[in-house]
């Protein structure tokens, strides 16, 4: 202390009780680094999914707001001709797109390789403008209703990756097909029946019908565990689906109707309504001239009732939320914090009784021991949360150090099909805010602490204190 | 006019269920540049009267006015303000911050001053008036006993009081430091005009008052200096 003043002696103070002190920041030190550090990873993951979302330039539009195993929300909206329509008009869209649900069951029989194979599959159409770009030249992506040929589909490249890590590496005659090569099926021709309207699971009640399909490639927008065939193709097959089962139904009641007569038959002319045939989309996709387009294409389909990609929306959410939790245990530990400074500071107020007698018989007045008090507060806040900051961007460090190689990896095998090649640099991110609100933090809690000690010690006798000696 | 005047002074503890009266109704005047010395047995209200007097304890009745100013109509702000420029306190067990050096502790009662600016200065000067010039950068442990008083008398003197409030200030020291203590005494009260109120139970000391008051059961006796 060299001149005159309050902070001066609040400082020389401090440096007197230096274990007293950094015992005391010991807490704010440890909550506000697990304040900042799980805040900064929130942020960080957050940023991460915007800037995958930031980068896709096609939007996946779905009724569902989410879709989880055992927890499926759907929306009342669901994906027309007519949707499709007005994304089509919205500025900023390039291209609109859409995929529909297959609707009888079916079997793919096949062979691959010697492997006899019957199995169960998932099938969608999907608009061929929005698969282009994965068809090789060789093949068209395409059905009409005279076609001789097999019906093109494509088939998921997670599922090839599934197939080549969980298969293909275990059977050394199974090939390993690489899901990015676009031509990756123009050698290997994979040809196989489709037995609609059979299944291991349902029992559908309509005729089997076999169609010849053939795989022609990969594509990030194929169903996961399945086929996905051209939308002319699988629109034909379900109108054809609706039709039987329509007449079906209008001949059980037409017979419901006539017990008496067993061979009562359908018109000749009898069609579904219209409203029958008209189908709703599993999903739509709007292809997007650039990302800045995002929030106002957002906006107007979500005032359509509808959702895009509900998933990174989803994950935004799960990570507030992990994020709030973290946060939640960090202020409590910060709160003991707060505790442990006030029983500290009320020890070394009864450890100071003496002291603070002398400085009032030498002028300072009840404010001015509060000002000392919670001036040592302060700045013991201010060294536990600069502390506690500093601790946090080095775990933050750390944790990239360890996790972003394995991170990097992992985008670059199962991400990087939907949002091209991406590198990440940090899970964290720490901005001047963040940072400056971890230490405001710290210090209001060390404040708070020291409020109490601060009252008693200017309630003291200094009298009283003087007499103690 | 007196400078210092007390009036049916009178200052009570509760002790369990009796209230116990150290002071009963006590009047007393002392001008300007007096050299007073309060005498008494231990425990006969000698320092409560100092406390009174310098604005440390406010748990008394009757009046007491310094320079004019009525004690009891200041609210803390202006009555540690009076304990900060008007009076210093010098204690038997000299009272100093054990965690600051020499210098330090002499500057203290600047931090509470609102002065900014050459107190720094004033503390060399006045260390070096008490012989302590030094002894500036030395924590009180490291201090003989009178040069632990003389760094009291210092801090007491920063501020260019005009009371000097002694409690008992050589009790701990031995006799040749207290005489050296005692003429310092008689030369800031000669030369710089500051009245003094000595508590003390030693006829030395007492004699170096120009009057000697005598606190017996509360009551505040005038006597006359021992020969």
């Amino acid at each position: 202390m060299k001149t005159a003043s309050l902070p001066a002696l609040i400082g020389a103070n401090i440096a007197n009780s230096k274990r007293n002190f950094l015992l005391s920041s010991i807490g704010v030190t440890a909550g506000v680094s697990f304040l900042l550090f799980f805040s900064a990873l929130g942020a960080g993951l957050k940023a991460g999914v915007e800037q995958f979302r930031g980068k896709a330039n096609l939007l996946r539009v779905t009724t569902k707001a989410y879709n989880l195993p055992f927890f499926r929300q759907t929306s009342s909206s669901v994906i027309t001709d007519d949707s499709l329509n007005r994304f089509r008009a919205l500025p900023g869209v390039e291209s609109v797109g859409a995929e529909l649900d297959m609707l009888p069951p079916m079997q793919g029989v096949g062979r691959i390789f010697n492997l006899g194979l019957k199995t169960e599959l998932v099938a969608t159409g999907l608009d061929p403008g929005l698969v282009a770009d994965d068809i090789p030249p060789q093949f068209r992506f395409a059905w009409k209703p005279d076609q001789t040929e097999p019906v093109p589909g494509l088939v998921s490249r997670t599922l090839l990756q599934i197939f080549n890590e969980n298969f293909a590496s275990k059977f050394p005659d199974l090939p390993r097909v690489n899901p990015d090569d676009r031509d990756a099926f123009v050698n290997f021709v994979l040809d196989f029946d489709l037995l609609l309207n059979r299944s291991f699971l349902v029992r559908s009640g309509l005729d089997a019908q076999q169609i010849k399909a053939r795989v022609v490639g990969t594509s990030k927008l194929a169903v996961l565990v399945g086929v996905s065939f051209p939308m002319e193709f699988v629109k034909h097959v379900n109108r054809q689906h609706i039709i039987e089962q329509k007449r079906r139904e209008k001949l059980a009641e037409l017979r419901q109707a006539n017990p008496d007569n067993p061979n009562v038959e359908l018109p000749a002319d009898f069609q579904p309504g219209e409203k029958d045939l008209r189908f709703s989309y599993r999903n739509a996709y709007i292809k997007i001239q650039n990302p800045s387009y995002l929030p106002a294409i957002t906006a107007e389909v979500e005032s359509m009732g509808l959702k895009i990609d509900p998933e990174v929306a989803a994950a935004g959410r799960a990570i507030d939320a992990i994020t709030w939790v973290m946060r939640g245990l960090a202020l409590l530990i910060i709160a003991l914090a707060a505790v442990n400074i006030s029983q500290t500071f009320f020890l070394v107020l009864h450890q100071r009784r003496r002291d603070f007698g002398i400085l009032r018989a030498i002028g300072a007045s009840r404010m001015d021991l509060r000002i000392i008090v919670m001036g040592e507060a302060f700045l013991l806040g201010l060294f536990g949360g600069v502390t506690g900051a500093l601790i946090a961007w080095l775990g933050s460090r750390v944790a990239d150090f360890l996790a972003i190689p394995a991170l990097n990896d992992l985008l670059n095998r199962y991400v990087r099909q939907f949002y091209g090649p991406v590198t990440v640099d940090s899970l964290f991110a720490y901005d001047a805010m963040l940072i400056g609100a971890g230490i405001l933090f710290a210090v209001a809690c060390a404040l708070t602490g020291a409020f109490w000690p601060a009252q008693r010690a200017a309630q003291l006798d200094p009298a009283a204190a003087l007499a103690e000696n | 006019m007196a400078f210092i005047e007390l009036k049916g002074l009178t200052r009570e503890y509760q002790d369990g269920a009796f209230a116990r009266r150290v002071l009963d109704a006590v009047d007393l005047s002392i001008a300007a540049g007096e050299f007073a010395a309060i005498t008494g047995r231990s425990g006969s209200g000698k320092s409560t009267l100092l406390n009174i007097i310098g604005g440390l304890d406010t748990h008394y009745t009757g009046e007491i006015t310094v320079d004019g100013v009525n004690l009891r109509a200041m609210g803390d702000g202006k009555l540690s303000r009076f304990r900060n420029h008007t009076c210093g306190y010098i204690f038997q067990g000299f009272n100093l911050l054990e965690h600051l050096t020499c210098l330090q502790n002499v500057l203290a009662p600047a931090a509470f001053s609102g002065e900014r600016g050459g107190m720094e200065a004033r503390a060399r000067e006045v260390l070096r008036r008490v012989g302590l010039e030094d002894r500036m950068n030395q924590r009180p442990r490291t201090l003989s006993g009178g040069e632990r008083q003389r760094t009291a008398i210092a801090r007491a003197l920063l501020m260019k009081p005009r009371i000097l409030l002694c409690d008992e200030p050589t009790g701990n020291l031995d006799y040749g430091t207290a005489d050296q203590i005692l003429e310092l005494f008689q030369d800031l009260n000669r030369n710089e005009d500051i009245t003094f109120l000595i508590v003390t139970h030693e006829d030395r000391v007492a004699k170096l008052g120009k009057r000697v008051l005598r606190l017996r059961e509360g009551k505040l006796m005038e006597e006359a200096p021992p020969q």
